[in-house]
């Protein structure tokens, strides 16, 4: 089981066969996997299951079948592990009335942490928010309450963290901040768990993918090899060349070569064999005395993954 | 792109310290609450409504001793004596402001926490269900605790100092150290109950109140109304009268509950206090059914 790409050798979270239903709605079906230290993107379409299965496993929902267990031990029965864990829930979870600092400072003070003013004003600075912490959050823009609930979840130096969306509402240079900080707590050896839609951020930020689909795992690991794992399915490649007519029409009797498609000067390739193509390419495009300017695999990315996950199946 | 970032070059530093028990956890959900119902660290016009509670439940306590010094020496006191309520009439009268007090305070306790999702927060915690409701509790169990006490410690100390036998009044006075709490404690479970029910459901703090008052008040009335009418155990249903009943016990002064339902009918005390007990547990364990489903 841990050599699947759904487990790590050092893992702080496990999940065995966990399931979740809402009355007839099954939310989560079945999914075993495990996390460790690093980030891991939680990807999946809107009611994918993937906000579910974040919230069991910071422990405030009851799983309906199966296990799952926090820095080895349960999170519903042993809440002493809230001690080490860290969520930025999806929803607003603020109380508009106090000030960010009070916020923090009040989730320190939850977290049992024994000198909450020191430890909320490291966790505000961290995020950035020191020149808007006296101000109450009601009067705070959405991505610096998104910022402000990074915070609190920090306040308590968790050894995991989930993060459920924690890019709402952020402006492009928070953004990078953020991702910057999550990519520093992951260094420091944090499980961080990030969940959402937005395939650009979770590539930004994540070594590692879960996704999800219709409360199932649907793949696991590192996205390129998700992609690689997708052998049924032709990888397509771009191809710029001046004479682009040329080269496609000798392209189409290659083996490698599934099909060819001139579009304007580009030339779209399928192939099952991106390496033998890589190989081929060059002697090809010299035989016939065509330059080539530009080759680039269109769809290893994770939007091209979960665009096959999702209407793939 | 990291040259952009100067605001995080202070890093994020971890935190070595100690860590807390759930005691400390349990005390900072009850100074929380504490604040929420005192409206403190809140705009003004939170801080309207129990703060002019609480002045209304001292003013006239400093009132009756100030009259007391001014009274003093003028070879009246027999007559004044009858005319100045002691502590148990001043109970009587603060109960009342107690019934209110509650009713603006319990939904300032729990429905932010559930309307502004920050259940959510306390839930990923190291603190259980429990810990988080007997916190609420607790910070309202404190707050009117001192509601009550307070008026009842300016004149006890009053009363000592006009006495000019301060150590003879207070060691005379000694059953009220224990009768005023007790008296407290059940107002509180009497009234506290139903109001958290209440607040556990209701979306908006204003209808909260609304409807526990409301239904104070009415089931009061119907008490009355169905006692005489159909059947005198309907006199149970008034929960103000059983607080009363509780009070003028603990006080041992019969006319604090007189003419509610209760005394009417001549229903013994320990009804009350079988009906305060069963009142009080029922809403606890429906409290924390509905929250088991929350968090």
């Amino acid at each position: 089981m841990t050599t699947s790409p759904a487990f790590v050798s050092n893992p702080t979270i496990e999940i065995a066969e966990i399931s979740k239903w809402f009355g007839q709605k099954v939310a989560v079906s079945n999914v075993s996997c495990s996390f460790g230290p690093g980030i891991t993107g939680l990807l999946g379409p809107n009611g994918a299951g993937k906000t579910t299965l974040l919230r069991m496993m910071a422990g405030l929902i009851q799983p309906s079948r199966g296990s799952l267990s926090v820095l080895g031990t349960n999170p519903r029965s042993d809440t002493a592990v809230f001690q080490k864990v860290g969520l930025v829930p999806e929803d607003d979870a603020v109380y508009g009335f106090l000030t960010g600092r009070r916020f923090v400072e009040y989730g320190a003070e939850l977290a049992g942490v024994r000198n909450p003013s020191s430890a909320a004003a490291h966790a505000i600075t961290a995020v950035g928010m020191d020149d808007a912490a006296g101000r109450r959050i009601e009067g705070y823009s959405k991505g610096m309450r998104q910022r402000i609930k990074v915070a609190g979840a920090l306040v308590n130096d968790p050894e995991v963290l989930y993060l459920d969306e924690p890019l709402n509402g952020a402006d492009p240079v928070q953004r990078v901040r953020l991702i910057e900080l999550f990519h520093r707590l992951a260094d420091e050896g944090r499980t961080v768990v990030v969940s959402s839609p937005v395939l650009e951020e979770v590539e930004k930020m994540a070594t590692r993918v879960i996704a999800m689909v219709d409360g199932r795992l649907a793949a696991a690991g590192d996205s390129a090899a998700i992609r690689a794992a997708f052998t049924d399915i032709p990888y397509r490649v771009r191809i710029d060349a001046d004479v682009p007519r040329k080269l496609g029409s000798a392209l189409l009797s290659q083996d490698v070569i599934r099909s060819v498609e001139v579009i304007d000067q580009t030339i779209h390739v399928q192939t099952d064999d991106l390496g033998n193509l890589g190989r081929m390419l060059p002697s090809l495009a010299q035989s016939l005395d065509v330059r080539l300017t530009l080759v680039q695999p269109e769809d290893l990315s994770l939007e091209s993954v979960f665009r096959y996950l999702v209407h793939g199946r | 792109m990291s040259s952009e970032g100067a605001i995080f070059d202070l890093d994020y530093r971890r935190y070595e310290g100690e860590r807390t028990g759930r005691a400390k956890v349990r005390w900072a959900i009850v100074r929380d609450g504490v604040r929420k119902v005192l409206g403190l660290r809140r705009k003004a016009r939170r801080k309207v409504l129990p703060w002019g509670l609480i002045i209304l439940a001292v003013l006239p306590a400093i009132a009756i001793v100030g009259f007391q010094v001014f009274t003093q020496g003028l070879g009246a006191d027999e007559l004044l004596e009858d005319l100045i309520p002691g502590h148990a009439d001043y109970f009587g009268f603060t109960y009342q402001l107690t019934f209110l007090f509650i009713a603006l305070a319990t939904p300032e306790l729990l429905i932010p926490d559930r309307v502004s999702n920050v259940l959510t927060v306390y839930a990923s915690r190291p603190l259980t269900l429990l810990d988080y409701l007997l916190a609420r509790v607790g910070s309202l169990l404190m707050v009117v605790l001192a509601f009550t006490l307070i008026p009842q410690i300016v004149l006890y100390l009053g009363g000592a100092v006009l006495s000019g036998d301060l150590v003879g009044h207070l060691t005379g006075n000694l059953d009220l150290l224990w009768k005023i709490p007790t008296g407290s404690l059940a107002v509180f479970a009497t009234q506290a109950g139903v109001a958290f029910i209440i607040s556990a459901y209701a979306r908006r703090r204003g209808i909260a109140a609304g409807i526990y008052i409301g239904f104070t008040i009415i089931s009061g009335g119907v008490a009355f109304g169905l006692a005489e009418t159909v059947n005198r155990w309907f006199a149970i249903i008034d929960l103000q009268a059983h607080a009363s009943v509780l009070i003028a016990e603990i006080f041992g002064q019969e006319n604090i509950a007189e003419g509610t339902a209760l005394t009417e009918q001549g229903i013994s005390s320990w009804v009350s206090i079988i009906a305060v007990v069963a009142i009080a547990a029922a809403a606890s364990v429906l409290l924390y059914r509905r929250y088991r489903k929350l968090m």
